[in-house]
């Protein structure tokens, strides 16, 4: 009944499933219509992936000098190191593209859409631990209960497809550590937003959408005819009743039918060209990984998902990043890439908001003992890096500067609200006046800041 | 205008408001002026502008006299003239031309008093006797005694008091709060009057000769998240525990958002940001530890209480006795032996060359003359090695792997790691012929912290771990691998390597056996040779290895001894400051217990603590504790509060409908002596409530909401209510109150995707009578709270929800076409229809229909379902295959007498039946 009225006030009943807060009419002309939103989850570490700091290499364990650490908080984990010796990145960086964006060798595939992409190398957050600092750049609060960004943006934007829920969720497990970075159904929750707004969490193993296959038993012919017999039923009580509630349900259970045909269709990649797989790489058959992932990130697009959001996980790199980095990347360079480059060559770049990060960055110190071959690297929130990408956003352009350990900003420092309300105002959204009242507040996703980042917009 | 505060009326009437003098006023210019930046409200920050009617509104005010008036949810009800609840809703409606709608039918009405009672259908015979009798008085008393009753609002409190099986946040471990669960159902059961239940929960270990009970109750204020991921600082975290307690208490006592006073004096409401950190402070007085700190056995942190369980406690007592006795055995033993004079002997090692060598994933392995083999070349991340070896045929007691330094490896180490470890995380022996030997205890010369070595010869499915030495890499260490019994010799294959990744390879390594009665080496050979003797006789070890086995079995029952979760206060208070921004490392002045005494004065002289506040929010003149516990009352039974926003009474809640009946409702519940159960009655009985809840196009179009009580509630049911009906009309449910929480069906695979993966905690889906408990018993994970109710709107319980929102999906339908749950209560229910039901079709229908709604179809909607029915008859009839698939589903027994076809045919027609949206609604 909370959201009855609105519901009412918004839409007839055959939008229901359409319905949308702005109902089609942005704040101004939206650039993207949709968003992929890569996360790699656990942290990626902006010293060995986007942020050289060559001369550091003289520095090898050298004490990290209190000058750049100015006494700010750790984490647990290295709180009580004696000792926070200086470990330069053991891997090369070159320049890339017209652009001449810096990439690390560990992303080669990256490197061929440099000139695509904005990289923002002067991020930071406010958590130091991956629950509240994931929890704070999805929903603008390191406190739990607050919609994500894919529920307000279906709350804002609705769905453009009648088959398919407007947020979609997949999930994969990274090769850098396997087993130890878990998510939360919390993370694509709908926080106080009605449920629906919620992301739909699609698996690679059993039913892609929780009990989306008919029983056992029931042939398509079966649950036809029963649903026939409950619209009938459903419309007799509507006539009843008069309550829209009913001639909602009675959509929905459509809806539902329609999902056990289109999602199906969605994730079948059996009709793909071999030219697809060849493109996302060896991965890209498997179900389940990230390769597969992003086809099916790019099929959504297709077919109007509004928000699509992609974790992939195992980016937690505390105790060996020169054994775990490589293999994880090797996940994560070549379909990253290769999504863009899809994206282009379908027309769909153009309209579409691609966002690739993690929650927070990595310390230039060493976690655990430094050696010549080795180092660890704890969490760090002060600066890190990720790419933005598509409708609305600057091409070829290397944003932010931080200083010579890559521990604090020194150049135009973007918060985690500046790149929220940023890909609001490429969807055409005001960050400021999407708002849901809750508690006598109003609440938006950007809380009580953000700042739209002109100068990464085209 | 900068840090004016328009609410506060001495600030406001310095000059921006002049009473009498609009002129005067300086409010009206910036409300009306041309400039966009000068104008209040400012535009920047998203404001509209305010309409020329709104300003009008002002202007006159001001000219009035611009009389402030305190917010009304902070002053006291007052008593009106009505005196019944219908006379107020009778009068609210006449305003707006509308009169109340006739009543509901008998069986409506039953249908609604039941899932509003205790959250269950009326059953055939409870309909029969109220369709005949029409007491409704009567039934509703019935219902009030049912022990189903404190379940049904047991749920709405837990989903208030954040009730979960885990303690949350990213690793999201097991904790055991049941009993105060159980707590809850029994005083609600009891009809615990809401101002004790409000006490003892907030200081129930306050009050004089606290009793078990009253301990118990306090585990309200830990039921909050936890957050023990590696490297949180417990500062942190502890303030959040700390907030999140006061915030719940702020909201479900008193309707406050107190949380917004975090970082700044409140924006709306008179809560000062001082204020916050008085109310703070009583509940920060707890030894505890913001990231967990130790569980106990039953996964509980601190302060905990054990709980008494007799039979438990019997055998833990047998327990320890055992180990006593057993340890006195072991000393005699030992006493005996240490007479003796035991000859030393090196144990005797032989190294044993392997005649093959083979690695799975690509690495390089050869014979070095000493008999050690190297791994060189490729380095794959994981790889198993395999050795052909024979043994001596002499009676195997144990193997040692040599792991040896060798230049060739990282900083000279003996392993491929970055590093120069290797890691071993499999070691298994199979003799020719295929019998895998048992192995047993497992030591090491060194061994790094996160090494568990028992692991190597028992590995998880999934979480591998093993043993990887420390601390210094370059120097030889070794492993013992006892057999359980000793083994004759012969050929064998040893399989060992990393399963765990890294490519921390085993580099260089020799495997030798032995025949000696105490292969175990290491620590114990450093102390006296006498004294290692001793330890390794046999009968030494004998004894020994009994007492072990009887320490585990006391340690494995004492586990199981219950405790709970509860409030205790620390000896030595902890201070408490306000902290600057909300930030827990930028404390500042300190402060003491204190209550935002703008509602109400604490008592003088009263010392600050738990029960003090527990008194102050039950004193009768606290304006908002009886209003809000009623509108919750009022909520759970008409859909929605008098208060819409439950959860907030402040100023920017909504107002309510109808306040003098709010008032009213909340002094008669003060002078019942704060009865629950009374209220219920007193709502439920009246005629606002019992209106027929059909509506009319024109009545949806005035008051879409019914805020007006035009009509009765028409409700979407709860989550648990949707579920344990299905349960009910099905003949499944399994009514035993309290205990455990219980596993039912849930899609394979749901924690697995997101969790740590460790063998121990995959969800072990519960077995009987324990999939049919009713919903609140259902386990809840937080970070993956159970679909079936989460995809009907029950909150994830990681903070308090006073109330649910209600969607329609179609991941509903879904989940109550397909879910095993309800393809499962269909099939039974079809029994029901079958064997209860009568000789025809029609009469089977009838009969089914009426469980699933309390009514009977028209003759419409009995053709509807008949010709469905026989549609679906002709299909299974084609279909042998698809009937004994369908009536597979679900654990309970199939009743063997049944026509399956028909069954088949049945159980598509109580599927539908479910599937009603007339069924998951109180109409």
């Amino acid at each position: 009944m909370i959201e009855r009225t609105r519901r009412q006030f918004i839409s007839g009943i055959g939008a229901a499933a359409l319905g949308s807060l702005l109902n089609g009419a942005n704040h101004f002309p939206a650039k993207a219509k949709r968003v992929i939103y890569l996360h790699q989850s656990g942290a990626p570490s902006q010293l060995d992936l986007f942020d050289p700091k060559p001369k550091l290499a003289e520095r090898f364990g050298e004490e990290l000098p209190d000058s750049i650490r100015k006494g700010q908080r750790l984490t647990g984990m290295t709180s009580n190191q004696k000792s926070f010796p200086v470990a330069p990145s053991k891997f090369k960086f070159a320049q890339h593209g017209k652009s001449g964006t810096w990439l690390s060798e560990l992303l080669p595939h990256t490197a061929s859409i440099v000139d695509d992409i904005t990289v923002i190398k002067s991020m930071h957050t406010e958590a130091i631990n991956h629950d509240p600092a994931i929890t704070f750049i999805q929903t603008g609060s390191q406190i739990a209960g607050r919609p994500c960004f894919g529920s307000w943006l279906s709350y804002g934007l609705g769905s453009e497809n009648k088959d398919l829920p407007a947020f979609v969720v997949l999930i994969s497990r990274g090769s850098g550590r396997r087993f130890d970075q878990p998510l939360y159904d919390r993370l694509w929750g709908s926080g106080f937003l009605p449920t629906r707004y919620q992301g739909v969490k699609f698996r690679s193993g059993g039913d892609p959408v929780l009990y989306l296959s008919n029983p056992d038993g029931v042939s398509p012919r079966v649950r036809r005819s029963m649903l026939d017999d409950i619209a009938a039923l459903n419309e007799s009580n509507r006539k009843d009743f008069h309550d829209p509630e009913i001639a909602t349900r009675i959509a929905q259970y459509e809806m539902a039918f329609r999902m056990q045909t289109s999602v199906p269709e969605l994730t079948d990649l059996s009709k793909e060209p071999e030219s697809t797989f060849a493109l996302y790489g060896p991965d890209a058959r498997t179900p389940g990984t990230y390769a597969a992932n992003c086809i099916l990130a790019r099929r959504m697009a297709e077919r109007g998902v509004r928000f699509i959001q992609l974790y992939h996980m195992g980016w937690d790199h505390h105790e060996s990043v020169p054994r775990q980095l490589p293999p994880q990347c090797m996940d994560a360079d070549q379909p990253s890439a290769a999504l863009i480059k899809d994206l282009k060559q379908r027309g769909l770049f153009d309209d579409t908001l691609i966002v690739w990060g993690g929650e927070f960055g990595r310390t230039i110190y060493s976690q655990g003992v430094l050696t010549k071959q080795t180092y660890g690297r704890d969490h760090h929130p002060r600066c890190y890096t990720i790419w933005l990408a598509g409708g609305g956003i600057k091409r070829g352009l290397s944003f932010g500067e931080t200083d010579d350990y890559s521990y604090n900003i020194v150049d135009k420092p973007v918060h985690v609200h500046d790149v929220n309300a940023t890909l609001l105002h490429c969807l055409g959204i005001d960050h400021t006046r999407l708002t849901y009242r809750y508690q006598g507040r109003d609440f938006r996703l950007t809380d009580v800041e953000g700042v739209v980042r002109k100068e990464i917009l085209a | 205008m900068a840090g004016l505060r328009l609410d506060v009326e001495a600030e406001a009437k310095t000059a921006a408001i002049v009473p009498g003098d609009p002129g005067a006023s300086r409010i009206l210019k910036r409300i009306n002026h041309p400039n966009d930046a000068l104008r209040m409200p400012p535009a920047h920050l998203g404001h509209k502008r305010l309409t020329p009617s709104e300003a009008k509104l002002i202007e006159r005010w001001i000219v009035q006299g611009a009389k402030w008036q305190t917010h009304w949810a902070f002053v006291r009800p007052t008593t009106s003239a009505l005196s019944d609840i219908d006379a107020f809703v009778a009068a609210r409606l006449s305003k707006e031309g509308l009169r109340m709608s006739v009543p509901a039918t008998r069986a409506q009405l039953l249908r609604r008093v039941s899932f509003d009672i205790t959250g269950l259908p009326p059953s055939p015979a409870e309909l029969r006797e109220f369709e005949k009798t029409g007491d409704y008085a009567k039934a509703v008393d019935r219902l009030l005694a049912s022990p189903r009753y404190g379940e049904k609002w047991a749920v709405e409190w837990l989903d208030a008091a954040r009730y979960a099986d885990t303690h949350g946040y990213q690793v999201d471990p097991e904790k055991n709060m049941w009993a105060w669960r159980d707590w809850v159902i029994e005083a609600y059961n009891k009809n615990m009057p809401y101002d004790r239940f409000l006490t003892e929960q907030l200081a129930g270990d306050l009050l004089p000769n606290a009793t078990l009970s009253q301990k118990i109750a306090t585990g309200f204020n830990r039921n909050h998240r936890v957050n023990t991921e590696a490297g949180s600082i417990a500062e942190e975290f502890h303030n959040e525990n700390i907030v999140d307690r006061m915030s719940t208490a702020g909201t479900v006592f008193m309707g406050l958002t107190i949380g917004c006073a975090r970082c700044h004096d409140h924006k709306y409401d008179p809560i000062s940001n001082r204020d916050f950190y008085r109310f703070y402070a009583f509940f920060n007085n707890v030894k505890e530890i913001g990231t967990g700190g130790p569980r106990d056995g039953r996964g509980n942190l601190q302060p905990v209480l054990k709980l008494p369980d007799a039979e438990l406690e019997a055998k833990a007592e047998e327990a320890r006795g055992r180990v006593v006795r057993q340890r006195a055995v072991l000393r005699e033993v030992e006493a005996k032996l240490e007479k003796e004079s035991l000859a030393w002997r090196e144990p005797r090692w032989e190294v044993m060359k392997p005649a093959q060598l083979r690695s799975d994933n690509g690495a390089t392995l050869s014979l070095e003359p000493d008999g050690s083999i190297v791994s060189t070349g490729k380095r794959p991340d994981r790889d198993i090695y395999t050795l052909q070896v024979n043994a001596p045929s002499n009676e195997i007691t144990g193997f040692r792997i040599e792991l040896m330094p060798d230049a060739r490896f990282p900083q000279g180490g003996s392993g491929r790691g970055d590093d120069g470890k290797g890691v071993l995380t499999l070691f298994e022996v199979e003799r020719d012929g295929g019998e895998k030997l048992d192995l047993g205890t497992v030591s090491a010369t060194g061994q790094s912290p996160e090494s568990i070595l028992d692991r190597v010869v028992r590995p998880m499915r999934q979480l591998k771990r093993g043993w990887s030495v420390d601390p210094d890499v370059a120097v030889p260490y070794y492993a013992v691998v006892e057999t359980k019994t000793m083994i004759a010799g012969g050929r064998f294959t040893i399989r060992l390597g990393n399963e765990f990744g890294e490519g921390a390879l085993l580099g260089r390594f020799r495997i030798s056996v032995t025949s000696d009665e105490f292969p175990e080496p290491v620590k114990e050979a450093e102390k006296s040779k006498q004294a290692f003797l001793v330890s390794h006789q046999k009968e030494r070890r004998d004894a020994g290895d009994e007492l072990a086995r009887l320490q585990a079995e006391q340690r494995q029952i004492e586990q199981k001894l219950p405790s709970t979760m509860v409030m205790a206060e620390m000896e030595t208070p902890r201070d408490t400051f306000i902290l600057a921004r909300g930030a827990y490392d930028k404390p500042g002045e300190k402060v003491t217990p204190g209550v935002p005494s703008f509602l109400l004065p604490m008592p003088e002289g009263a010392k600050a603590d738990r029960l003090a506040l527990a008194k102050w929010l039950t004193d009768p003149a606290h304006p908002l504790t009886a209003r809000v516990a009623v509108n919750r009352l009022w909520q759970s039974l008409f859909g929605m509060g008098l208060v819409k926003t439950s959860e907030d009474f402040g100023s920017q809640g909504e107002t309510p409908s109808h306040p003098e009946l709010l008032d009213y409702l909340a002094l008669e519940y003060i002078k019942s002596g704060w009865d629950t159960k009374a209220m219920i009655r007193r709502i439920v009985m009246s005629a606002a409530y019992k209106q027929s809840s059909k509506a009319t196009p024109a009545l949806v179009e005035k008051d879409p909401e019914n805020r007006l009580l035009a009509r009765g509630p028409r409700v979407r049911l709860a989550a648990e209510m949707i579920r344990d009906q299905a349960l009910a009309v099905s003949g499944l449910l399994h009514e035993k109150i309290g205990g455990a929480p219980v596993k039912p069906y849930q899609p394979e695979g749901l924690w697995e995707q997101l969790s740590v993966i460790d063998d121990q905690k995959l969800y072990v889906q519960s077995k009987g009578a324990d999939l049919y408990r009713r919903s609140l018993y259902t386990y809840w994970k937080r970070t993956v709270p159970p679909p079936s109710l989460t995809t009907f709107d029950a909150p994830t319980r990681e903070f308090c929800s006073t109330r649910r929102p209600l969607s329609t999906t179609p991941l509903q339908a879904l989940a109550l076409l397909n879910d095993e749950t309800y393809v499962e209560a269909s099939r039974k229910l079809a029994e029901r229809m079958m064997l209860e039901g009568g000789a025809t079709l029609a009469a089977r229908i009838r009969f089914g229909f009426a469980l699933a709604t309390s009514r009977l179809p028209t003759v419409s909607e009995l053709a509807v379902l008949q010709v469905g029915f026989e549609r679906r008859l002709a299909a299974y009839r084609a279909n042998a295959g698809a009937t004994a698939k369908l009536l597979e589903a679900g654990e309970s027994p199939r009743e063997p007498s049944l026509n399956a076809v028909e069954l088949a045919a049945y159980t598509t027609v109580a599927s539908v039946l479910l599937n009603l949206d007339e069924v998951i609604t109180k109409q």
